[in-house]
């Protein structure tokens, strides 16, 4: 299926979870409440006209002073149809929460690794998560979270600009 | 960090050991540390523990332009460098919605193959290296010599190549490539057989890959492999066939399959695809065109270093694109997947308008192949953990980053 019938499918069918429908970089993206990400999730995955059945990335963005909060965002695949999906949630922050979003290592098993990656580097709480122990960085590490926007760290520095 | 004693766990179980299996460990590939629970020699559980190369390379990224930060994309996996550099550069002309020359995309295709063949001689030779047939590791380090001497006439440097920059080349090919590529097409492929007749037919070799490390194509798909991982299981996913870019549509080559979805299918999969590598490299260099190596958008792509020792001109645009950077005509986000030698590659570029990335998420194929390990390793023996880490094909500056 191309993006834009996609998109259409999508919209239609999902129209009261999903808003914002656009085709990005070829890639049909939507937007969903952070309340509605795991059950989209679900629902994608065993929708037998989708066939959803691989993650291809995942990852979060710091957009705490634009948009107010991190955007997470998951791009998923189908290999029977080769036609990928990409879907959005905004997750409201303000300075130094941690924001609370529910996990979907049940869903897709491949997502527990990412979601580890994201809560260290991010501080984002995935709720139900079988193993949030850290994944890239130190068991004892205790010096905040890096990927986060004007984060420093003891030997981390951002040289001024031109 | 736990000792690295080996202890009974708890009362209950008190045959099961708990060991680890590196992080300094010649088969792991580098710093992989795998936590196994053993019942006697069979592993009971499989927990990787990653992260000791861990350099924060996509903050890094955020920090640098996007003409500094392409440096960055070599040192992720090390081993595919040019492959890096491509999957980077895909994304920033998609961003930058900047137009390649055709010479440039043909030479970028035969470079890239000439990468996967790098990439997949290494895996040959450390993955027979662990399993005992040390051989095959100088074999296979004698070819790769001569494509790391190809790669330093092209760029300068054997492996931090940096070769494939946003907008085409960053030196015109060397004078003699075509006669170098010559060279390999001529010798490798009965090199190739060397290797097949040391190992394909091999009872030891058979033995100890054969039926070891299953997974099966519903799992595989599941855990989200990619690349030959996954196409030893039998699943028909080559992001070169499945989405092509760069002009990979018009050429002739065909995807290796696996039917057993073991170790042996992956190692089958993988020398199949040296010699269909070497398809494309053939068609790639008979094709080559003439004309520029990089585009000639002044406004974002560096002008030739001979013109700016020349051209009032190029020296102002050059100055402006090191010093200021570039910055891209909109806000937005690109992602251009690849096939690397591991799997699917791509980085997601998020841009706020100003001359460094938002933020760079890469799309590590080596991190998630090896989430899925403990599908292959549990219930198994040992000294199968060895040989399957090998068939995976990890780098692990790729999956800490």
């Amino acid at each position: 299926m191309d993006s834009s019938s996609l998109l259409k499918l999508l919209s239609e069918e999902y129209q009261e979870r999903v808003f914002d429908g656009k085709i990005i970089t070829d890639v049909a993206t939507v937007s969903v409440n952070p309340g509605n990400w795991v059950s989209i999730c679900h629902s994608l995955r065993d929708d037998k006209s989708l066939l959803l059945h691989s993650i291809s990335n995942f990852g979060a963005i710091d957009f705490r002073e634009k948009l107010g909060g991190y955007q997470i965002v998951l791009t998923v695949f189908s290999h029977q149809f080769n036609h990928k999906i990409t879907i959005k949630t905004l997750l409201p922050a303000k300075e130094d929460d941690s924001p609370i979003v529910g996990t979907i290592s049940g869903v897709w098993p491949s997502a527990e690794w990412f979601e580890r990656e994201m809560a260290e580097l991010f501080g984002i709480i995935f709720e139900g998560h079988p193993d949030p122990r850290h994944l890239l960085l130190d068991d004892d590490w205790d010096e905040g979270y890096p990927m986060r926007r004007g984060w420093s760290g003891k030997d981390f520095v951002v040289k001024p600009e031109i | 960090m736990d000792n690295l004693e080996t202890k009974p766990i708890g009362p209950s179980d008190q045959k099961l050991m708990e060991i680890n299996m590196g992080p300094q460990h010649p088969a792991t590939h580098g710093v992989l540390r795998l936590v196994l629970q053993l019942d006697g020699e069979t592993v009971i559980k499989c927990t990787p523990v990653i992260g000791y190369l861990h350099t924060g390379i996509e903050k890094t990224m955020e920090n640098k332009t996007y003409l500094q930060a392409l440096t960055c994309t070599d040192r992720i996996d090390y081993l595919g460098p040019m492959l890096n550099n491509f999957a980077y550069s895909l994304a920033v002309e998609k961003l930058f919605e900047l137009d390649v020359p055709p010479k440039a995309q043909w030479a970028r295709i035969c470079l890239a193959e000439l990468t996967r063949l790098n990439s997949h001689l290494v895996w040959l030779g450390t993955h027979a290296l662990d399993i005992g047939a040390m051989t095959m590791f100088f074999y296979t380090f004698r070819e790769r010599e001569v494509l790391l001497k190809l790669f330093e006439d092209c760029s300068g440097q054997r492996m931090m190549t940096s070769y494939i920059i946003p907008g085409g080349l960053y030196y015109d090919l060397p004078p003699d490539f075509d006669k170098s590529i010559r060279i390999i097409l001529e010798t490798f492929p009965s090199r190739i057989d060397e290797y097949e007749d040391l190992l394909t037919n091999n009872q030891i070799w058979i033995n100890r890959t054969k039926g070891v490390g299953v997974i099966s194509p519903e799992d595989a798909i599941g855990y989200g492999l990619t690349g030959p991982t996954l196409r030893g299981s039998g699943v028909n996913y080559d992001v070169r066939k499945a989405n092509p870019y760069s002009g990979y549509e018009k050429f002739d080559f065909e995807v290796p399959l696996g039917s057993n979805c073991d170790c042996y299918d992956r190692y089958l999969c993988r020398v199949a695809e040296l010699r269909q590598s070497l398809r494309i490299i053939r068609q790639a260099i008979d094709g080559l065109p003439d004309g520029p190596f990089r585009s000639e958008n002044r406004k974002f792509v560096l002008p030739p270093k001979f013109d700016v020792f020349t051209s009032m001109e190029a020296m102002i645009h050059h100055f402006k694109l090191v010093a200021h950077g570039m910055i891209p005509p909109a806000k937005g986000e690109a992602y251009v997947p690849i096939e690397s030698g591991k799997g699917e590659l791509g980085f997601y570029i998020v841009s706020d308008g100003t001359k460094k990335p938002y933020r760079v998420k890469v799309r590590p194929p080596c991190f998630i192949n090896l989430a899925a390990i403990h599908k292959m390793v549990e219930g198994r023996l040992i000294a199968d953990v060895i040989a399957v880490i090998g068939s995976i094909d990890i780098v692990l500056g790729e999956v800490d980053r």
